[in-house]
């Protein structure tokens, strides 16, 4: 009989927390006021000559039972220059720096131009339309809906061509509401594996050499 | 007429030097090999990946004529010898998910570059000998090399013909797929850490390369929390 009233008891906790714990994931509401969304992003991207930041990247594979952690750093610089480096478990850099790309695999170097390669030119676009928070400009590729809660700003783009679709069911961007710098960025595949980025350490407009966007 | 016959007795005479020159390198390799009079004293051949359950991580490259594309490895290892495969770039998006074990060959995912018939069956081949899945992989007589070092056998599969080496451990070192003149494809094992630490893979004729090296060993901890 204890026993019974046991599992009644636990029984009813879970039935009680789960909507708590769903409501805490999803306390995000449609948003408000989105012209004044658009308004505080237009001007942060203004007003942003350079961003840096460390990063944290989780890979979800449905296949394996623990996610892929690597760790890096990134850098950007007006108008489009763009260094995503990974520094853990494996030495890994791609430069974007105009239409050239210069991608560093530990020993090796490989060049590519955006205009020959249509994935990289996508990916190059993609990759600093995200962390410059210009994501509207996606518009032409990906239907967007826009969430808030009391700290953040949730971005939803949903692709509406078959180049994205291929790769992606979704991207979720954060935005923190107080400084307008992403936070994190997730990509949802077709499959429900996803890419996580969180990103720490955030630097706006401090002074990046040059030469670390260099492609000779 | 007559030149054309005489274009035909050039050719004849050049084919027949070629397969006399070919037919006896190999007869020289076979030389080098002895046969084994006690196979109960040789290390049978343990299968590169078969820990059902195992998760494993490796950092790729794959070279396709020319085209280089890098990223990492997952392989999984289910139970019934099914093995699931994914190669996905640095940034996480996925190349190629695939699947293979009795049933043949399942594709989750595939990118376009992946999705040429020729690629897709380079892949498949791949993915079998990898993992000796397919169709059954028969075994002929073991040779062993002067030194006792390494074991050579003769494997058919499918009507294939196959060379497998394997050393005094009974790991596998190198698959040689023979061709009718050269090798198709060469799978060399290297450093062995329970699996295998690092794998090239090589297609001479096609230009196609995959280089593996496991990423969990050279870190020794590991990537997921």
């Amino acid at each position: 009989m204890r026993k019974i009233s046991f599992f009644v008891t636990l029984l009813l906790l879970i039935l009680v927390l789960i909507p708590y714990g769903y409501s805490q994931q999803e306390d995000f509401t449609p948003m408000q006021d989105e012209d004044k969304f658009r308004d505080e992003l237009t001007g942060f991207n203004r007003e942003t000559n350079t961003l840096m930041s460390d990063f944290r990247q989780v890979k979800h594979l449905d296949i394996l039972t623990e996610n892929i952690i690597s760790r890096g750093k990134f850098y950007f610089m007006k108008e489009n220059k763009l260094r995503w480096e990974y520094t853990d478990p494996f030495d890994y850099t791609i430069i974007f720096n105009g239409n050239d790309i210069l991608i560093r695999d530990e020993d090796r170097e490989s060049q590519y131009n955006t205009d020959s390669n249509r994935m990289f030119r996508q990916i190059s676009r993609l990759m600093s339309n995200v962390i410059r928070g210009e994501i509207l400009e996606e518009k032409e590729e990906f239907s967007v809906d826009c969430f808030e809660n009391k700290r953040e700003y949730l971005i939803i783009l949903t692709p509406t061509t078959e180049q994205y679709q291929q790769f992606f069911q979704k991207i979720e961007v954060h935005f923190g509401q107080h400084d307008m710098l992403v936070k994190k960025v997730k990509f949802i595949e077709q499959s429900e594996d996803y890419t996580l980025i969180e990103f720490f350490n955030e630097k706006r407009n401090e002074t990046i050499p040059d030469s670390i966007f260099l492609i000779q | 007429m007559r030149s054309g016959m005489k274009r035909f007795l050039i050719r004849f005479f050049l084919f027949s030097s070629l397969t006399f020159l070919v037919s006896g390198s190999c007869t020289m390799k076979r030389l080098s090999l002895l046969p084994v009079e006690d196979p109960g004293m040789i290390t049978p051949i343990n299968r590169p990946f078969s820990s059902s359950g195992t998760e494993l991580l490796y950092k790729a490259q794959i070279n396709i004529s020319g085209n280089h594309y890098s990223g990492l490895f997952a392989i999984r290892i289910f139970p019934d010898e099914m093995y699931r495969v994914v190669f996905l770039n640095e940034l996480g998006m996925k190349f190629f998910d695939l699947e293979t074990g009795s049933n043949g060959l399942i594709v989750h995912h595939c990118f376009d570059a992946f999705q040429r018939t020729g690629i897709r069956k380079v892949l498949e081949e791949t993915l079998n000998t990898l993992f000796l899945t397919g169709k059954p992989f028969e075994k002929g007589e073991a040779l062993i090399t002067h030194s006792g070092d390494y074991t050579v056998y003769p494997v058919t599969s499918g009507g294939k013909k196959f060379c497998f080496v394997s050393n005094s451990s009974g790991n596998l070192e190198r698959i040689v797929k023979q061709g009718c003149f050269s090798k198709k494809m060469i799978i060399e094992f290297a450093d062995y850490n329970q699996f295998p630490v690092d794998i090239h893979i090589s297609f001479p004729q096609k230009k196609i390369e995959i280089i593996l090296h496991s990423l969990e060993n050279q870190h020794g901890n590991t990537l997921s929390e």
